[in-house]
């Protein structure tokens, strides 16, 4: 295999938490004249390839899954706060921390923003974009992304002009 | 047949009403607001390979002798028809070098997954933990990670950048499991051993 060449330059990826989950690890990579999704499946790589002459739309549906996710974490803090109930020098410990776990996840996610459900679309495959599935990295990302695809797919004026 | 743009949520057809709008609309099946960036290939008809039939004094597809060569094979050279012609970007190729290309890995362009060496040697570890069976093969499951460690440090090749820490992370746990699992081995052995004093 030839070396590696760096030619890729990470544009997205997924949040820290991604980690923990099996499959929700995934990154996207600009290159010359394509998109790089890379996908991580615990212990494989997984590479899908979006060349910009190739892509025909990219959609995004806005989600509540950021609304279900902080209820769930504003849910997760009184039951942290169950622990104080052992009093117990050690079950305080664990409580605070629970508690602080659960608030800083919380704050993350509000801060985060909404999320979309993301995806990229060409003749021959549609995939999940989830590195860029949070308002500001979709915008961010859009704004990278779509004056180079359309600059990819604009007719050629000199292949017009040749015989 | 033409493309079109799809729903994330519900893949329901958007007609060119939901295209470029610059803002969110409801799809018509599932209610889900939906923002719509399409590029000019959307128009462009899908599925329609163009196969013409080869005639007497035209160049034939290497793999179908009846159909007539419309392009070259960047990889081995061959002549190709519309059906087997498939292109990555600008460049084509056959469906020979694409399989050949991915057993070998001799083409960066073809690669489509990578084995992590580095999480396989701290999924054994942490999974050998969990399971408790570190506490019988201890050692076997140390060195293993171990080698699996270095064996990735020298053939691990993924696509894009990848940080060499879990490399790092993974040895230092195998050699410390290893080191102790030795340490409490020769302290149960050495009693045990015919003294000849």
């Amino acid at each position: 295999m030839p070396d590696i060449i760096s030619a890729y330059r990470k544009i997205a990826a997924t949040s820290w938490f991604s980690r923990f989950l099996p499959g929700m690890r995934s990154s996207i990579y600009l290159a010359e004249d394509h998109l790089l999704l890379a996908t991580q499946i615990i212990v494989f790589e997984k590479y899908h390839r979006f060349f910009f002459s190739d892509i025909e739309a990219i959609t995004a549906a806005k989600s509540n899954r950021w609304l279900w996710a902080s209820v769930a974490w504003v849910v997760s803090i009184p039951l942290g706060m169950l622990w104080y109930l052992a009093q117990n020098n050690w079950c305080y410990l664990v409580g605070a921390c629970w508690i602080f776990i659960a608030g800083s996840i919380l704050i993350w996610n509000l801060l985060a923003g909404p999320t979309y459900v993301v995806k990229i679309q060409t003749a021959a495959q549609t995939r999940r974009l989830k590195a860029v599935e949070r308002a500001g990295k979709y915008q961010a990302f859009s704004a990278m992304v779509v004056p180079l695809i359309m600059a990819e797919q604009q007719p050629n004026p000199l292949s017009a002009i040749a015989p | 047949m033409k493309g079109g743009a799809f729903c994330p949520l519900c893949n329901r057809l958007l007609g060119p009403e939901f295209w470029n709008s610059g803002q969110f609309q409801a799809c018509p099946a599932c209610s889900a607001q939906v923002m719509t960036i399409a590029f000019p290939t959307i128009n462009v008809p899908s599925g329609t390979s163009s196969i013409v039939a080869c005639e007497a004094g035209e160049s034939s597809c290497f793999f179908h002798a009846n159909n007539r060569a419309e392009t070259i094979c960047d990889g081995c050279g061959r002549f190709l028809c519309g059906v087997c012609s498939i292109s990555f970007g600008q460049r084509r190729f056959c469906p020979d070098c694409i399989y050949r290309s991915r057993r070998q890995k001799s083409d960066l362009l073809l690669i489509d997954q990578a084995v992590l060496f580095d999480n396989i040697a701290i999924a054994v570890l942490a999974l050998s933990v969990l399971t408790l069976s570190y506490l019988i093969l201890g050692l076997f499951v140390s060195l293993l990670t171990v080698c699996m460690a270095f064996v990735g440090w020298k053939y691990q090749r993924t696509l894009v950048r990848r940080s060499r820490f879990r490399f790092g992370f993974a040895l230092i746990l195998g050699l410390i499991g290893a080191s102790i699992w030795i340490l409490l081995l020769l302290l149960l052995l050495i009693p045990a051993l015919p003294r000849y004093a």
